[in-house]
């Protein structure tokens, strides 16, 4: 380091006096306070410096007011390259930056939520597991209640650590605490998902669910335990806790309604090719099949699994010379059937036997029904 | 580009490195520039070109004191190295070169 103590010959000002104002008179706070949060923490302090000492340098000569205005220009006018940091880089502090790869594993992550919600909409055979499995991530929205205010508290605790390194410790432990509250928190979800996988999905899926939880609660667990040891850089589990529940909240709000028509009317067409196969049987023996399998029999080509994740299986109802045709899909977490109904024969109206698993039955306990675009078909959406 | 080639400010501010010597630090740069060429320097635009010849290996630095006035801050102290010099002749050298190649009338 050099030893020079020496003021430059060309700024002749009196360090007692100078002391003196800077006591009384100080630049503007929020100025300085925008300068650190651009500028690169390499060159930080030389500039700070030279700002400050210019600021008390300008007091002098041009008075309180011009010196603000200058200092404030000076600061703007630092907004360059090569002197405004990385977007990515966080702290102002000599710490380890939050880091690319961190900001694209959060987007990786909550893109996946978005697909794994859209996934009873989306073309593939049928799965129960996919219905499950959004119902499940569209209610931790719900739960979000929850998460979001301690991603929220556990995020101003990262900023407060990070400035005051002096408690680092105390609040890395802090830190570690709301993060091991909201694991055990979501551990607790995951356990109910669980229980629900196997009853629903069967006991292969519902091992498939446990193994894969476990996974990634060993791997949050220890990414977490870390959080103890490397106090000085910022970590970015707390952008989950905020992010992931205002994701999966959102989707519910936006998503779904799109994506089940998109899903509805393509059903709808595949199902039509089913009702013309079903027409064509007619013509051929002056009857309806009596039921799906022995229209497959008769025209192999006709596909009668649906081409949706989320649509399980069309279902056929033969009545005397009529017939319906309809398949479900769920919507709102899970809990909101929507029933798709073709009914040219009117079997709707007819008295039928109280069965709730009978389509027909059903839809006169929809709370809510619609005409879609293709004639004869509507659709009813049962609780 | 030639590895000497300096823009006009760069060259400026170098010149000015070279005239403090050892007391090349930001704000007294800005003081020399602005007392000898008459003319505004901001601190944004000297803090970029100092940047880029430090990269480019035209300049050094090191640190120096902190002082109160100066919130505690330390000094970077700024020296011309040898390449800096190399560049510096070799502009200067350019310069004298086309001024000799004026012929007389040009000017009159």
């Amino acid at each position: 380091m050099r030893k020079i103590n020496v003021f430059h010959s060309g700024m002749p000002f009196l360090n007692q006096r100078l002391n003196k104002m800077k006591k009384i008179v100080q630049p503007p706070s929020w100025a300085l306070l925008f300068f650190r949060s651009f500028c690169r923490r390499e060159i930080i302090e030389d500039i700070e410096g030279d700002l400050l000492e210019k600021f008390y340098y300008d007091v002098n000569s041009l008075g309180t007011s011009k010196a603000k205005q200058y200092f404030v220009l000076s600061i703007f006018s630092l907004l360059r390259p090569g002197i405004v940091k990385n977007p990515f880089s966080f702290h102002y502090n000599n710490t380890n930056r939050m880091k690319w790869k961190n900001w694209l594993n959060l987007l990786l992550v909550n893109g996946l939520l978005l697909i794994l919600i859209s996934l009873p909409f989306l073309p593939g055979p049928p799965n129960r597991l996919a219905i499950g499995l959004s119902g499940f991530l569209q209610s931790a929205g719900f739960p979000g209640i929850i998460f979001l205010p301690l991603g929220l508290l556990w995020f101003a605790v990262e900023i407060f650590r990070l400035r005051n390194t002096k408690k680092a410790s105390a609040l890395s432990g802090l830190a570690y605490g709301i993060g091991i509250t909201a694991l055990i928190i979501l551990a607790l979800f995951c356990i109910v998902f669980c229980a629900m996988a196997f009853s629903e999905a069967g006991a292969a899926w519902g091992s498939v669910t446990i193994i894969t939880f476990i996974a990634v609660f060993y791997f949050l667990f220890k990414r977490l335990y870390k959080l103890r040891e490397n106090q000085f850089s910022f970590h970015p589990f707390c952008l989950y806790l905020i992010f992931v529940p205002l994701i999966t909240f959102g989707a519910r709000k936006i998503f779904i309604q799109p994506l089940s028509e998109m899903s509805r009317v393509k059903t709808i067409e595949q199902a039509n090719r089913i009702i013309s196969s079903l027409e064509n049987f007619n013509d051929r023996n002056n009857r309806y099949p009596g039921s799906l399998a022995e229209l497959q029999k008769s025209d192999p080509s006709v596909k009668v699994e649906p081409a949706t994740m989320g649509v399980l299986n069309f279902r056929y109802t033969k009545i005397n010379d009529g017939y319906s045709l309809s398949f479900s899909q769920w919507l709102e977490m899970g809990s909101l059937e929507e029933i798709v109904l073709y009914d040219k024969h009117g079997l709707r109206n007819l008295p039928h036997k109280y069965d709730y698993s009978n389509d027909l039955v059903r839809v006169n306990y929809a709370f809510e029904s619609y005409d879609t675009r293709y004639p004869d078909w509507r659709y009813y959406q049962c609780d | 580009m030639s590895q000497y080639h300096l823009g006009e400010f760069e060259e400026l501010v170098m010149l000015t490195v070279a005239i403090l010597h050892d007391e090349a630090y930001g704000i007294a740069i800005i003081d020399e520039m602005e007392k000898r060429l008459k003319r505004k320097v901001s601190i944004g635009a000297l803090q970029t070109v100092l940047r880029r010849l430090e990269t480019k290996g035209m300049l050094n630095s090191e640190w120096g004191e902190a002082t109160k006035i100066r919130g505690g801050k330390r000094k970077r102290y700024f020296r011309v190295t040898t390449a800096g010099k190399r560049a510096l002749e070799h502009a200067k050298d350019q310069r004298l070169s086309l001024w000799n190649a004026i012929p007389k009338p040009a000017f009159k």
